[in-house]
Protein backbone atom coordinates (compact mmCIF):
# COMPACT_ATOMS: atom_id res chain seq x y z
CA UNK A 1 0.00 0.00 0.00
CA UNK A 2 1.26 3.46 -0.88
CA UNK A 3 1.00 6.63 1.16
CA UNK A 4 0.99 9.93 -0.68
CA UNK A 5 2.33 13.37 0.14
CA UNK A 6 0.28 14.98 2.89
CA UNK A 7 -1.31 11.72 4.14
CA UNK A 8 -1.61 11.27 7.94
CA UNK A 9 0.68 8.33 8.68
CA UNK A 10 2.30 6.39 11.52
CA UNK A 11 6.05 5.75 11.49
CA UNK A 12 8.32 3.70 13.70
CA UNK A 13 11.86 4.63 14.72
CA UNK A 14 14.52 2.39 16.18
CA UNK A 15 15.56 4.73 18.99
CA UNK A 16 18.00 2.51 20.90
CA UNK A 17 19.30 -0.90 19.87
CA UNK A 18 19.18 -3.62 22.50
CA UNK A 19 22.89 -3.20 23.24
CA UNK A 20 22.42 0.53 23.90
CA UNK A 21 19.78 -0.05 26.58
CA UNK A 22 20.20 0.46 30.30
CA UNK A 23 21.97 -2.36 32.08
CA UNK A 24 19.64 -2.88 35.04
CA UNK A 25 16.57 -3.92 33.02
CA UNK A 26 14.87 -7.32 33.19
CA UNK A 27 16.35 -9.67 30.57
CA UNK A 28 13.17 -9.84 28.48
CA UNK A 29 13.23 -6.05 28.12
CA UNK A 30 16.97 -5.66 27.64
CA UNK A 31 16.98 -8.04 24.68
CA UNK A 32 14.52 -5.89 22.75
CA UNK A 33 15.23 -2.74 20.76
CA UNK A 34 13.66 0.42 22.18
CA UNK A 35 11.18 1.70 19.62
CA UNK A 36 9.23 4.91 19.09
CA UNK A 37 6.05 5.47 17.12
CA UNK A 38 4.95 8.92 15.98
CA UNK A 39 2.26 10.20 13.61
CA UNK A 40 2.47 13.03 11.14
CA UNK A 41 1.88 14.19 7.59
CA UNK A 42 3.99 12.49 4.90
CA UNK A 43 6.55 14.82 3.30
CA UNK A 44 7.73 12.40 0.59
CA UNK A 45 5.85 12.26 -2.72
CA UNK A 46 4.92 8.68 -1.91
CA UNK A 47 6.06 5.83 0.29
CA UNK A 48 5.21 2.14 0.60
CA UNK A 49 4.43 0.56 3.96
CA UNK A 50 7.68 -0.77 5.41
CA UNK A 51 9.84 1.81 3.61
CA UNK A 52 11.59 4.76 5.21
CA UNK A 53 9.86 8.11 4.93
CA UNK A 54 9.87 11.60 6.39
CA UNK A 55 6.96 13.22 8.21
CA UNK A 56 6.03 16.54 9.77
CA UNK A 57 4.50 15.96 13.22
CA UNK A 58 1.73 18.01 14.85
CA UNK A 59 4.31 20.27 16.49
CA UNK A 60 6.22 20.74 13.23
CA UNK A 61 9.11 18.37 13.94
CA UNK A 62 10.52 16.74 10.80
CA UNK A 63 11.47 13.14 11.50
CA UNK A 64 12.26 9.98 9.62
CA UNK A 65 11.16 6.41 10.21
CA UNK A 66 9.67 3.26 8.77
CA UNK A 67 6.12 3.69 7.49
CA UNK A 68 3.75 1.49 9.51
CA UNK A 69 0.25 2.67 8.61
CA UNK A 70 -1.72 5.23 6.62
CA UNK A 71 -4.75 7.27 7.83
CA UNK A 72 -4.42 5.64 11.24
CA UNK A 73 -7.71 5.31 13.10
CA UNK A 74 -8.27 4.36 16.72
CA UNK A 75 -10.16 1.10 17.02
CA UNK A 76 -9.85 0.37 20.73
CA UNK A 77 -13.22 -0.54 22.15
CA UNK A 78 -15.33 -1.26 25.21
CA UNK A 79 -14.19 -4.88 24.98
CA UNK A 80 -16.19 -8.06 24.57
CA UNK A 81 -19.25 -9.02 26.55
CA UNK A 82 -17.95 -9.99 29.99
CA UNK A 83 -20.11 -12.73 31.45
CA UNK A 84 -18.02 -12.92 34.63
CA UNK A 85 -19.41 -9.64 35.99
CA UNK A 86 -23.09 -10.53 35.43
CA UNK A 87 -23.58 -11.67 39.05
CA UNK A 88 -22.49 -8.38 40.63
CA UNK A 89 -25.65 -6.36 40.06
CA UNK A 90 -28.24 -8.92 41.23
CA UNK A 91 -26.19 -10.01 44.24
CA UNK A 92 -25.50 -6.45 45.39
CA UNK A 93 -29.12 -5.40 44.84
CA UNK A 94 -30.32 -8.42 46.84
CA UNK A 95 -28.31 -7.15 49.82
CA UNK A 96 -29.36 -3.55 49.15
CA UNK A 97 -33.07 -4.44 49.03
CA UNK A 98 -32.83 -6.96 51.89
CA UNK A 99 -32.90 -6.53 55.65
CA UNK A 100 -30.36 -4.71 57.78
CA UNK A 101 -27.00 -6.25 58.60
CA UNK A 102 -27.34 -9.41 56.52
CA UNK B 1 29.23 7.08 24.45
CA UNK B 2 25.96 6.05 22.78
CA UNK B 3 22.99 8.35 22.13
CA UNK B 4 21.30 7.60 25.47
CA UNK B 5 24.47 8.14 27.49
CA UNK B 6 25.22 11.36 25.66
CA UNK B 7 21.74 12.77 26.35
CA UNK B 8 21.76 11.63 29.97
CA UNK B 9 25.17 13.28 30.50
CA UNK B 10 23.46 16.60 29.64
CA UNK B 11 20.42 15.93 31.83
CA UNK B 12 20.90 18.82 34.25
CA UNK B 13 21.60 21.34 31.49
CA UNK B 14 18.52 20.23 29.51
CA UNK B 15 16.20 20.23 32.53
CA UNK B 16 17.42 23.63 33.67
CA UNK B 17 16.39 25.24 30.39
CA UNK B 18 13.04 23.51 30.42
CA UNK B 19 11.76 24.77 33.76
CA UNK B 20 12.38 28.08 35.50
CA UNK B 21 12.92 26.64 38.95
CA UNK B 22 16.51 26.94 40.17
CA UNK B 23 16.33 23.78 42.24
CA UNK B 24 19.88 24.12 43.52
CA UNK B 25 18.86 27.30 45.33
CA UNK B 26 16.91 25.07 47.73
CA UNK B 27 19.77 22.67 48.43
CA UNK B 28 20.67 22.53 52.12
CA UNK B 29 23.15 19.64 52.06
CA UNK B 30 23.91 16.46 50.11
CA UNK B 31 20.80 15.02 51.72
CA UNK B 32 18.38 17.83 52.40
CA UNK B 33 16.61 20.61 50.53
CA UNK B 34 14.19 23.30 51.66
CA UNK B 35 10.88 21.80 50.54
CA UNK B 36 8.72 24.42 52.28
CA UNK B 37 10.48 27.28 50.52
CA UNK B 38 10.37 25.48 47.15
CA UNK B 39 6.57 25.28 47.48
CA UNK B 40 6.20 28.85 48.78
CA UNK B 41 8.22 30.23 45.86
CA UNK B 42 5.96 28.84 43.12
CA UNK B 43 4.10 32.14 42.94
CA UNK B 44 0.71 30.39 42.82
CA UNK B 45 -1.01 30.86 46.17
CA UNK B 46 -4.41 29.17 46.41
CA UNK B 47 -6.51 32.16 45.32
CA UNK B 48 -4.44 32.63 42.16
CA UNK B 49 -4.42 28.87 41.41
CA UNK B 50 -8.22 28.84 41.77
CA UNK B 51 -8.59 31.86 39.51
CA UNK B 52 -6.40 30.32 36.80
CA UNK B 53 -8.27 27.03 37.06
CA UNK B 54 -11.70 28.69 36.88
CA UNK B 55 -10.62 30.42 33.67
CA UNK B 56 -9.64 27.03 32.22
CA UNK B 57 -12.73 24.99 33.10
CA UNK B 58 -11.06 23.24 36.00
CA UNK B 59 -12.08 22.75 39.64
CA UNK B 60 -15.27 23.24 41.66
CA UNK B 61 -16.37 19.70 40.83
CA UNK B 62 -19.44 18.13 42.49
CA UNK B 63 -19.13 16.37 45.86
CA UNK B 64 -21.73 13.61 45.90
CA UNK B 65 -22.90 11.53 48.83
CA UNK B 66 -22.94 7.88 47.72
CA UNK B 67 -26.26 7.25 49.43
CA UNK B 68 -26.94 3.82 47.94
CA UNK B 69 -23.42 2.55 48.47
CA UNK B 70 -23.70 3.89 52.03
CA UNK B 71 -26.88 1.84 52.51
CA UNK B 72 -25.01 -1.20 51.20
CA UNK B 73 -22.13 -0.53 53.61
CA UNK B 74 -24.51 -0.42 56.58
CA UNK B 75 -26.21 -3.63 55.51
CA UNK B 76 -22.91 -5.49 55.65
CA UNK B 77 -21.50 -3.70 58.72
CA UNK B 78 -22.11 -4.39 62.42
CA UNK B 79 -24.89 -2.26 63.97
CA UNK B 80 -23.77 1.34 64.55
CA UNK B 81 -20.93 1.03 62.06
CA UNK B 82 -20.73 2.16 58.45
CA UNK B 83 -19.35 5.63 57.75
CA UNK B 84 -20.85 7.83 55.03
CA UNK B 85 -18.86 8.02 51.79
CA UNK B 86 -18.79 11.21 49.73
CA UNK B 87 -17.21 11.14 46.27
CA UNK B 88 -15.48 14.10 44.61
CA UNK B 89 -16.47 13.80 40.95
CA UNK B 90 -13.23 14.95 39.41
CA UNK B 91 -14.25 13.44 36.06
CA UNK B 92 -16.18 16.71 35.60
CA UNK B 93 -12.95 18.65 35.04
CA UNK B 94 -12.02 19.57 31.48
CA UNK B 95 -10.24 16.45 30.09
CA UNK B 96 -11.96 14.17 32.59
CA UNK B 97 -9.74 13.85 35.64
CA UNK B 98 -8.14 15.67 38.58
CA UNK B 99 -4.95 15.86 36.51
CA UNK B 100 -6.40 18.97 34.87
CA UNK B 101 -5.73 20.86 38.11
CA UNK B 102 -2.03 20.10 37.81
CA UNK B 103 -1.89 20.74 34.09
CA UNK B 104 -3.76 24.07 34.37
CA UNK B 105 -1.08 25.72 36.48
CA UNK B 106 1.91 24.16 34.66
CA UNK B 107 0.64 25.09 31.21
CA UNK B 108 -0.50 28.56 32.32
CA UNK B 109 2.97 29.11 33.74
CA UNK B 110 4.66 27.93 30.52
CA UNK B 111 2.51 30.41 28.58
CA UNK B 112 3.34 33.22 31.00
CA UNK B 113 7.06 32.56 30.60
CA UNK B 114 6.76 32.62 26.80
CA UNK B 115 7.64 29.00 26.05
CA UNK B 116 6.34 27.94 22.61
CA UNK B 117 5.10 24.59 23.90
CA UNK B 118 5.20 22.02 26.66
CA UNK B 119 6.27 18.40 26.98
CA UNK B 120 5.15 15.87 29.56
CA UNK B 121 6.15 12.25 30.08
CA UNK B 122 3.04 10.36 31.12
CA UNK B 123 1.01 7.34 30.11
CA UNK B 124 -1.89 8.50 32.26
CA UNK B 125 -4.71 11.02 32.31
CA UNK B 126 -2.16 13.79 32.77
CA UNK B 127 -1.34 13.62 29.05
CA UNK B 128 -4.90 14.45 28.04
CA UNK B 129 -5.02 17.13 30.74
CA UNK B 130 -1.87 18.87 29.49
CA UNK B 131 -3.05 18.57 25.88
CA UNK B 132 -6.44 20.09 26.75
CA UNK B 133 -4.86 23.01 28.61
CA UNK B 134 -2.48 23.58 25.68
CA UNK B 135 -5.46 23.65 23.33
CA UNK B 136 -7.11 26.27 25.52
CA UNK B 137 -3.93 28.37 25.85
CA UNK B 138 -2.75 27.86 22.27
CA UNK B 139 0.57 26.20 23.04
CA UNK B 140 2.20 23.32 21.23
CA UNK B 141 2.27 20.06 23.13
CA UNK B 142 4.09 16.74 23.02
CA UNK B 143 3.18 13.85 25.30
CA UNK B 144 5.62 10.94 25.64
CA UNK B 145 3.92 7.66 26.56
CA UNK B 146 5.00 4.11 27.32
CA UNK B 147 2.49 2.47 25.02
CA UNK B 148 3.24 -0.90 23.46
CA UNK B 149 5.22 -4.08 24.09
CA UNK B 150 7.81 -5.65 21.79
CA UNK B 151 5.00 -7.48 19.95
CA UNK B 152 3.56 -4.06 19.07
CA UNK B 153 0.53 -4.65 21.34
CA UNK B 154 -0.85 -1.52 22.97
CA UNK B 155 -2.35 -1.37 26.46
CA UNK B 156 -5.91 -0.27 25.53
CA UNK B 157 -6.15 2.30 28.32
CA UNK B 158 -2.98 4.03 27.13
CA UNK B 159 -4.28 3.93 23.56
CA UNK B 160 -7.41 5.75 24.74
CA UNK B 161 -5.24 8.41 26.32
CA UNK B 162 -3.32 8.78 23.05
CA UNK B 163 -6.65 9.26 21.30
CA UNK B 164 -7.70 11.96 23.75
CA UNK B 165 -4.33 13.71 23.45
CA UNK B 166 -4.63 13.75 19.66
CA UNK B 167 -8.22 14.94 19.93
CA UNK B 168 -6.90 18.04 21.73
CA UNK B 169 -4.42 18.65 18.91
CA UNK B 170 -1.22 17.49 20.56
CA UNK B 171 1.55 15.20 19.35
CA UNK B 172 1.96 11.78 20.95
CA UNK B 173 5.33 10.04 21.00
CA UNK B 174 4.71 6.41 21.83
CA UNK B 175 7.49 4.27 23.28
CA UNK B 176 8.01 0.57 23.76
CA UNK B 177 8.50 -0.69 27.33
CA UNK B 178 11.34 0.64 29.46
CA UNK B 179 12.71 3.54 31.46
CA UNK B 180 14.52 4.92 28.38
CA UNK B 181 11.34 6.92 27.85
CA UNK B 182 13.12 9.46 30.03
CA UNK B 183 15.91 9.74 27.43
CA UNK B 184 13.33 10.42 24.72
CA UNK B 185 11.73 13.03 26.98
CA UNK B 186 15.07 14.81 27.50
CA UNK B 187 15.88 14.54 23.80
CA UNK B 188 12.55 16.20 22.90
CA UNK B 189 13.01 18.98 25.47
CA UNK B 190 16.45 19.59 24.01
CA UNK B 191 15.23 19.59 20.37
CA UNK B 192 12.22 21.82 20.92
CA UNK B 193 13.07 24.19 23.79
CA UNK B 194 9.61 23.48 25.25
CA UNK B 195 8.62 23.74 28.91
CA UNK B 196 8.87 20.65 31.12
CA UNK B 197 5.30 20.26 32.40
CA UNK B 198 6.52 17.69 34.88
CA UNK B 199 4.00 15.87 37.04
CA UNK B 200 6.40 16.50 39.90
CA UNK B 201 7.07 20.23 39.53
CA UNK B 202 6.00 22.62 42.30
CA UNK B 203 3.56 24.23 39.83
CA UNK B 204 1.62 21.01 39.33
CA UNK B 205 1.49 20.33 43.05
CA UNK B 206 0.48 23.91 43.87
CA UNK B 207 -2.36 23.56 41.36
CA UNK B 208 -3.59 20.35 42.89
CA UNK B 209 -3.85 21.80 46.40
CA UNK B 210 -7.19 23.26 45.33
CA UNK B 211 -8.58 19.72 45.37
CA UNK B 212 -7.66 19.22 49.04
CA UNK B 213 -9.28 22.53 49.89
CA UNK B 214 -12.48 21.67 48.03
CA UNK B 215 -12.66 18.22 49.65
CA UNK B 216 -12.85 19.85 53.09
CA UNK B 217 -14.92 22.90 52.19
CA UNK B 218 -17.51 20.83 50.28
CA UNK B 219 -17.98 18.53 53.28
CA UNK B 220 -18.27 21.48 55.68
CA UNK B 221 -20.91 23.03 53.46
CA UNK B 222 -22.86 19.78 53.02
CA UNK B 223 -22.65 18.41 56.57
CA UNK B 224 -21.44 21.21 58.82
CA UNK B 225 -18.49 19.02 59.88
CA UNK B 226 -14.99 18.14 58.81
CA UNK B 227 -14.36 14.82 57.07
CA UNK B 228 -13.01 12.05 59.30
CA UNK B 229 -10.73 10.74 56.55
CA UNK B 230 -9.79 11.53 52.97
CA UNK B 231 -8.84 8.52 50.85
CA UNK B 232 -6.53 9.23 47.92
CA UNK B 233 -5.49 6.92 45.09
CA UNK B 234 -1.70 6.94 45.25
CA UNK B 235 0.84 6.42 42.46
CA UNK B 236 3.56 9.02 41.86
CA UNK B 237 2.71 10.86 45.06
CA UNK B 238 1.45 14.20 43.76
CA UNK B 239 -2.22 13.48 44.33
CA UNK B 240 -1.69 12.56 47.96
CA UNK B 241 0.85 15.32 48.68
CA UNK B 242 -1.19 18.16 47.25
CA UNK B 243 -4.51 16.96 48.66
CA UNK B 244 -2.97 16.77 52.13
CA UNK B 245 -1.38 20.22 51.75
CA UNK B 246 -4.69 21.71 50.60
CA UNK B 247 -6.69 20.05 53.40
CA UNK B 248 -4.21 21.34 55.99
CA UNK B 249 -4.61 24.88 54.63
CA UNK B 250 -8.29 24.72 55.61
CA UNK B 251 -7.36 23.80 59.18
CA UNK B 252 -8.69 20.26 58.77
CA UNK B 253 -6.44 17.64 60.32
CA UNK B 254 -8.24 14.45 59.35
CA UNK B 255 -6.09 11.48 58.34
CA UNK B 256 -4.98 11.28 54.72
CA UNK B 257 -5.18 7.67 53.60
CA UNK B 258 -3.28 6.37 50.57
CA UNK B 259 -4.78 3.66 48.36
CA UNK B 260 -3.08 1.63 45.62
CA UNK B 261 -3.92 -1.41 43.54
CA UNK B 262 -1.72 -4.33 44.51
CA UNK B 263 0.42 -5.30 41.52
CA UNK B 264 2.97 -7.13 43.63
CA UNK B 265 4.98 -9.54 41.49
CA UNK B 266 4.76 -7.65 38.21
CA UNK B 267 7.94 -5.81 37.17
CA UNK B 268 7.24 -2.32 35.87
CA UNK B 269 10.12 -2.40 33.37
CA UNK B 270 9.27 -5.87 32.07
CA UNK B 271 8.27 -6.17 28.44
CA UNK B 272 6.28 -9.33 29.19
CA UNK B 273 4.57 -8.02 32.36
CA UNK B 274 3.59 -4.74 30.65
CA UNK B 275 0.34 -6.06 29.24
CA UNK B 276 -0.44 -8.43 32.11
CA UNK B 277 -1.71 -5.65 34.36
CA UNK B 278 -5.20 -4.18 34.14
CA UNK B 279 -4.31 -0.89 35.83
CA UNK B 280 -1.81 1.51 34.31
CA UNK B 281 -1.76 3.85 37.31
CA UNK B 282 -2.84 4.04 40.93
CA UNK B 283 -0.89 0.86 41.62
CA UNK B 284 1.92 -0.27 43.91
CA UNK B 285 4.36 -0.39 40.96
CA UNK B 286 4.44 3.41 41.23
CA UNK B 287 3.07 3.88 44.75
CA UNK B 288 5.85 2.06 46.60
CA UNK B 289 8.93 3.28 44.68
CA UNK B 290 7.75 6.90 44.58
CA UNK B 291 7.05 6.87 48.33
CA UNK B 292 10.47 5.36 49.04
CA UNK B 293 12.37 7.53 46.57
CA UNK B 294 10.38 10.59 45.46
CA UNK B 295 13.27 12.13 43.54
CA UNK B 296 13.30 9.36 40.91
CA UNK B 297 11.36 11.82 38.73
CA UNK B 298 12.02 14.28 35.92
CA UNK B 299 12.92 17.26 38.14
CA UNK B 300 15.86 17.71 40.52
CA UNK B 301 13.67 17.80 43.61
CA UNK B 302 10.18 16.38 43.31
CA UNK B 303 7.40 18.43 44.86
CA UNK B 304 5.41 15.19 45.26
CA UNK B 305 6.55 13.72 48.59
CA UNK B 306 3.83 11.32 49.65
CA UNK B 307 5.57 9.73 52.62
CA UNK B 308 5.51 13.11 54.37
CA UNK B 309 1.73 13.17 54.29
CA UNK B 310 0.28 9.67 54.36
CA UNK B 311 -1.20 8.76 57.72
CA UNK B 312 -1.88 5.23 56.55
CA UNK B 313 -1.64 3.27 53.32
CA UNK B 314 -3.81 0.41 52.08
CA UNK B 315 -3.81 -1.79 49.01
CA UNK B 316 -6.68 -3.52 47.25
CA UNK B 317 -6.67 -6.08 44.46
CA UNK B 318 -7.57 -5.45 40.84
CA UNK B 319 -10.73 -7.57 41.15
CA UNK B 320 -11.92 -5.49 44.11
CA UNK B 321 -11.58 -2.23 42.19
CA UNK B 322 -13.39 -3.68 39.17
CA UNK B 323 -16.18 -4.86 41.48
CA UNK B 324 -16.56 -1.39 43.04
CA UNK B 325 -16.51 0.15 39.56
CA UNK B 326 -19.53 -1.99 38.70
CA UNK B 327 -21.25 -1.17 42.02
CA UNK B 328 -20.71 2.57 41.44
CA UNK B 329 -22.41 2.28 38.05
CA UNK B 330 -25.26 0.02 39.15
CA UNK B 331 -26.11 1.66 42.51
CA UNK B 332 -25.13 5.28 41.95
CA UNK B 333 -25.53 5.72 38.20
CA UNK B 334 -21.91 6.79 37.84
CA UNK B 335 -19.80 5.10 35.18
CA UNK B 336 -16.24 6.06 36.06
CA UNK B 337 -12.68 4.70 36.15
CA UNK B 338 -11.73 1.99 36.88
CA UNK B 339 -8.26 3.10 38.10
CA UNK B 340 -9.62 6.17 39.88
CA UNK B 341 -11.94 3.90 41.87
CA UNK B 342 -9.04 2.43 43.83
CA UNK B 343 -9.71 4.90 46.65
CA UNK B 344 -13.40 3.98 46.52
CA UNK B 345 -12.62 0.29 47.09
CA UNK B 346 -10.37 1.15 50.06
CA UNK B 347 -12.94 3.57 51.52
CA UNK B 348 -15.73 0.98 51.09
CA UNK B 349 -13.75 -1.45 53.22
CA UNK B 350 -12.60 1.03 55.87
CA UNK B 351 -16.09 2.57 56.28
CA UNK B 352 -17.38 -0.75 57.60
CA UNK B 353 -15.29 -0.38 60.75
CA UNK B 354 -16.03 3.33 61.26
CA UNK B 355 -19.02 4.82 63.09
CA UNK B 356 -22.21 5.74 61.24
CA UNK B 357 -21.74 9.42 62.03
CA UNK B 358 -18.27 9.53 60.46
CA UNK B 359 -17.55 10.87 56.99
CA UNK B 360 -15.03 9.59 54.47
CA UNK B 361 -14.14 11.52 51.33
CA UNK B 362 -13.24 9.47 48.27
CA UNK B 363 -11.19 12.14 46.64
CA UNK B 364 -11.48 11.54 42.89
CA UNK B 365 -13.16 9.94 39.93
CA UNK B 366 -11.85 9.81 36.37
CA UNK B 367 -13.77 9.54 33.11
CA UNK B 368 -14.22 6.15 31.55
CA UNK B 369 -14.25 5.36 27.86
CA UNK B 370 -13.20 2.85 25.22
CA UNK B 371 -9.98 1.14 26.28
CA UNK B 372 -10.22 2.38 29.86
CA UNK B 373 -13.57 0.75 30.60
CA UNK B 374 -13.54 -2.30 32.88
CA UNK B 375 -14.96 -4.49 30.12
CA UNK B 376 -12.14 -3.39 27.81
CA UNK B 377 -9.59 -4.24 30.49
CA UNK B 378 -11.19 -7.55 31.52
CA UNK B 379 -11.48 -8.64 27.87
CA UNK B 380 -7.86 -7.67 27.22
CA UNK B 381 -6.71 -9.59 30.31
CA UNK B 382 -8.69 -12.71 29.32
CA UNK B 383 -7.18 -12.67 25.83
CA UNK B 384 -3.76 -12.75 27.46
CA UNK B 385 -4.60 -15.85 29.48
CA UNK B 386 -5.43 -14.10 32.75
CA UNK B 387 -8.31 -15.87 34.49
CA UNK B 388 -11.28 -13.78 35.60
CA UNK B 389 -13.02 -15.65 38.40
CA UNK B 390 -15.31 -15.06 41.37
CA UNK B 391 -14.11 -15.82 44.88
CA UNK B 392 -12.04 -14.34 47.67
CA UNK B 393 -9.79 -11.60 46.24
CA UNK B 394 -7.11 -12.30 48.84
CA UNK B 395 -6.06 -15.13 46.53
CA UNK B 396 -5.60 -12.87 43.51
CA UNK B 397 -2.14 -13.02 41.92
CA UNK B 398 -1.50 -10.03 39.64
CA UNK B 399 -0.76 -11.15 36.10
CA UNK B 400 -2.29 -14.61 36.64
CA UNK B 401 -5.86 -13.99 37.72
CA UNK B 402 -8.40 -11.32 38.59
CA UNK B 403 -10.67 -12.37 41.44
CA UNK B 404 -13.99 -10.55 41.67
CA UNK B 405 -15.29 -10.80 45.25
CA UNK B 406 -18.26 -13.16 45.63
CA UNK B 407 -19.65 -10.86 48.36
CA UNK B 408 -18.95 -7.14 48.93
CA UNK B 409 -17.88 -7.97 52.50
CA UNK B 410 -14.81 -9.70 51.04
CA UNK B 411 -13.35 -6.39 49.83
CA UNK B 412 -10.46 -5.78 52.18
CA UNK B 413 -8.24 -2.73 52.45
CA UNK B 414 -4.94 -4.37 53.39
CA UNK B 415 -2.60 -2.16 55.40
CA UNK B 416 0.91 -1.38 54.18
CA UNK B 417 3.53 -1.21 56.93
CA UNK B 418 4.57 2.45 56.77
CA UNK B 419 7.64 1.78 58.91
CA UNK B 420 8.86 -0.61 56.23
CA UNK B 421 8.41 2.14 53.63
CA UNK B 422 10.30 4.55 55.91
CA UNK B 423 13.16 2.05 56.30
CA UNK B 424 13.27 1.66 52.52
CA UNK B 425 13.30 5.42 52.10
CA UNK B 426 16.24 5.73 54.51
CA UNK B 427 18.01 2.76 52.90
CA UNK B 428 17.79 4.56 49.55
CA UNK B 429 19.27 7.70 51.10
CA UNK B 430 22.13 5.68 52.59
CA UNK B 431 22.74 4.01 49.24
CA UNK B 432 22.81 7.36 47.42
CA UNK B 433 25.05 9.02 50.01
CA UNK B 434 27.21 6.21 51.39
CA UNK B 435 29.98 8.42 52.74
CA UNK B 436 27.89 11.24 54.15
CA UNK B 437 27.85 11.97 57.84
CA UNK B 438 24.32 13.03 58.66
CA UNK B 439 24.13 16.34 60.50
CA UNK B 440 21.37 17.09 62.99
CA UNK B 441 19.70 19.17 60.27
CA UNK B 442 19.84 16.18 57.92
CA UNK B 443 18.22 13.98 60.57
CA UNK B 444 15.48 16.57 61.06
CA UNK B 445 14.91 16.66 57.28
CA UNK B 446 14.78 12.86 57.05
CA UNK B 447 12.31 12.68 59.95
CA UNK B 448 10.09 15.19 58.11
CA UNK B 449 10.44 13.16 54.92
CA UNK B 450 9.37 10.03 56.79
CA UNK B 451 6.66 11.80 58.81
CA UNK B 452 8.11 10.40 62.01
CA UNK B 453 10.11 11.45 65.07
CA UNK B 454 13.78 12.37 65.17
CA UNK B 455 14.38 9.56 67.65
CA UNK B 456 12.77 6.98 65.35
CA UNK B 457 14.82 8.27 62.42
CA UNK B 458 18.10 8.20 64.35
CA UNK B 459 17.43 4.68 65.58
CA UNK B 460 16.45 3.48 62.11
CA UNK B 461 19.59 4.97 60.54
CA UNK B 462 21.76 3.37 63.23
CA UNK B 463 20.12 0.00 62.58
CA UNK B 464 20.52 0.33 58.82
CA UNK B 465 24.12 1.46 58.99
CA UNK B 466 25.20 -0.97 61.65
CA UNK B 467 27.89 0.31 63.95
CA UNK B 468 29.90 2.08 61.30
CA UNK B 469 27.85 5.26 61.12
CA UNK B 470 27.93 8.40 63.19
CA UNK B 471 26.14 11.70 63.02
CA UNK B 472 28.25 14.79 63.36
Amino acid sequence: MLAHHGNWVLIEQLYLTADQRQSHLPEETKQKDFMLRVKGFLLDEECAIGSVCTIRTKTGRIIEGKLLDIFVAFDHSFGDYVQETEYIEPSVKAIFDGGLNE
Amino acid sequence: MNKAQSILSRKNEILKKAIDVDFLKYRLSDIAFDYTRLMEDTGYPIDLAQKVQRSLGVGSTPMLELTNINTLIRKISRPGLGARLFLKDEACNLSGSFKARRAAISVYHAKKLGYPGVIAATSGNYGAAVAAMCAKLNLKCIIVQESFDSQGIYQPEILEKARAIEAYGAEVVQCSVGPELFVVFLDLLDQTGYFNASLYSPYGIAGLQTLGIECVEDIRRLTGKDPDAIVVTHAGGGNLTATAQGAKKTGCCCPIIAASVDLHGLHMASDTDFNRKSFTTGHTGFGFPFAMNPDRSDVTYSAARALRYMDSYYTVKQGEVFYMTEVLAKLEGMERGPAGNTSLAVAFSLAQSMREDQIVVVQETEYTGAGKHMNAQLSFAKKRGIKVITGDPIQEVAGENIILPSHPGLIQARPVDLDQLRYSYLRNQLKMHPDTLFSQDDILYLSQECNTSITWTETAIRQLKGDGHETK
